[in-house]
């Protein structure tokens, strides 16, 4: 294999592991903002006896923070891939 | 601005929206009626999947077989997934050039899926194209059941075993007492058995795409002892030498993690739904459905992607020695 082909195959590989975290960090996101909205939300109504104002509150809070956050995460991914530092870009030599 | 008298297309607009105002309006004064009447109850929420059927189904290989509500999902599931491939093969059949329809929605999403697939794994598209593909439209046919009326909602009503979350004075009910309902359909992905069947699927495909990539030195990633005699200086070698142990653990933990990101994202989902539908049976419900239809397209996005990503890399090689061998 020569060197082109090398750096190649590194490039590729350091993309698809940095693509895979981003997949990963997104399919957990939103479970775990909905979660922690409802399971919040339930037990503040629960304390206060002011079922279902928080639940409500919360969740509808949550909407906005689950896909403004992803948007976010998936932005931010894209602009390192894009320009990708050149240590982390680089094949090892 | 357009004249509304001589512009079908304005007149047409604007009826439409005079229709869906009315059917808001009406939807809310029976959602309203149907409150009043008939106060929802706190839904029994229950981790595995019930039995429809009182009986065992008794099968030739498999022995004695209940049928549970996930399988009834999973046979509906089926039932469209070949509808699907019906139409677009009778489309595909039928020699019209300019796709229409469904077939022509299901080019544009495969050549989008296959234009991706082309990017991230290169020469191996033609292997890992399928997987992707499958998995994705699988895992979104599954999610989008949630969004059908009746699913999850309509079934059997049983005496309850647990107090708490039980209708209590059902007007068709002669007995009094506290039923729960045992659902007909339950959304497929809220049963770990699917989602881990999935993820053992492709986990156990890359390692098959692996090894059609690289031979059988593939394996030398999960043990790679050769490391510890060629690498210089020893300790870095001894160090790659655990990194290869450490990818053992790897595999073993995309498996539950497949698993489980599907299932608790669609559980935690379809109990949003019920605690919602609980607490505000009108309107509010509707909304938690629109991202609830958004999280089933991600999520099946999420389980497609990783399959592609982890495929392409098992075709790489990881010391890019072995690439000569087999290239």
């Amino acid at each position: 294999m020569d060197e082109f082909q090398r750096q190649k195959f590194a490039r590729q590989k350091v993309f698809n592991l940095a693509l895979a975290s981003v997949m990963a960090q997104v399919g957990l996101w939103t479970v775990v903002v909905l979660g922690v909205a409802l399971w919040i939300g339930l037990s503040l109504d629960a304390h206060y006896g002011t079922r279902p104002l928080w639940t409500i509150v919360l969740v509808v809070l949550s909407v906005p923070l689950t896909i403004g956050g992803m948007v976010w995460m998936v932005r931010r991914a894209g602009r390192r891939l894009e320009n990708p530092p050149p240590s982390e870009g680089e094949p090892r030599q | 601005m357009a004249d509304p008298k001589k512009d079908p297309g304005t007149r047409k607009k604007g009826n439409l929206r005079k229709e869906f105002g009315i059917v808001l309006l009406s939807t809310g004064v029976l959602g309203a009626l149907g409150w009043h009447f008939f106060p929802p109850v706190m839904p029994h929420v229950q981790l595995p999947s019930e039995p429809v059927v009182a009986h065992p189904l008794s099968l030739p290989v498999l022995g004695d077989v209940y049928l549970t509500n996930t399988l009834v999902a999973m046979l509906l599931m089926d039932l469209v997934v070949l509808a699907l491939v019906y139409a677009v093969q009778k489309a595909a059949k039928s020699g019209d050039l300019v796709p229409r329809g469904i077939s022509g929605a299901f080019e544009a999403l495969l050549e989008a899926m296959y234009n991706l697939t082309e990017s991230t794994a290169g020469k191996w598209t033609a292997d890992i194209f399928p997987y992707f593909a499958t998995f994705f439209i699988l895992v979104l046919i599954a999610n989008y059941m949630e969004l059908l009326p009746g699913v999850d909602s309509i079934g059997w009503l049983v005496p309850a075993e647990h107090s708490g979350h039980a209708a209590k004075g059902i007007f068709l009910l002669k007995q009094a007492g506290e039923y729960t309902v045992v659902p007909w359909v339950r959304v497929l992905s809220t049963d770990l058995n699917f989602t881990a069947g999935l993820a053992l699927v492709s986990v156990f495909m890359t390692q098959v795409i692996g090894v059609k990539a690289l031979g059988l030195p593939y394996f030398g990633k999960f043990f790679n002892i050769k490391a510890v005699f060629t690498v210089k200086p020893r300790w870095m070698g001894f160090i790659d030498f655990l990194v290869s142990i450490l990818e053992i653990i790897s595999e073993v933990a995309k498996i539950i993690s497949f698993s489980f990101r599907l299932f608790g994202n669609l559980f935690a989902g379809s109990v949003m739904l019920f605690v919602i539908g609980f607490l505000v049976p009108i309107w509010f419900q509707s909304a938690v459905l629109l991202l609830e239809a958004f999280v089933g397209v991600i999520q099946a996005l999420v389980f497609g992607m990783l399959t592609l990503m982890f495929m392409s890399l098992a075709t790489h090689p990881h010391g890019g020695e072995h690439e000569e061998a087999h290239a």
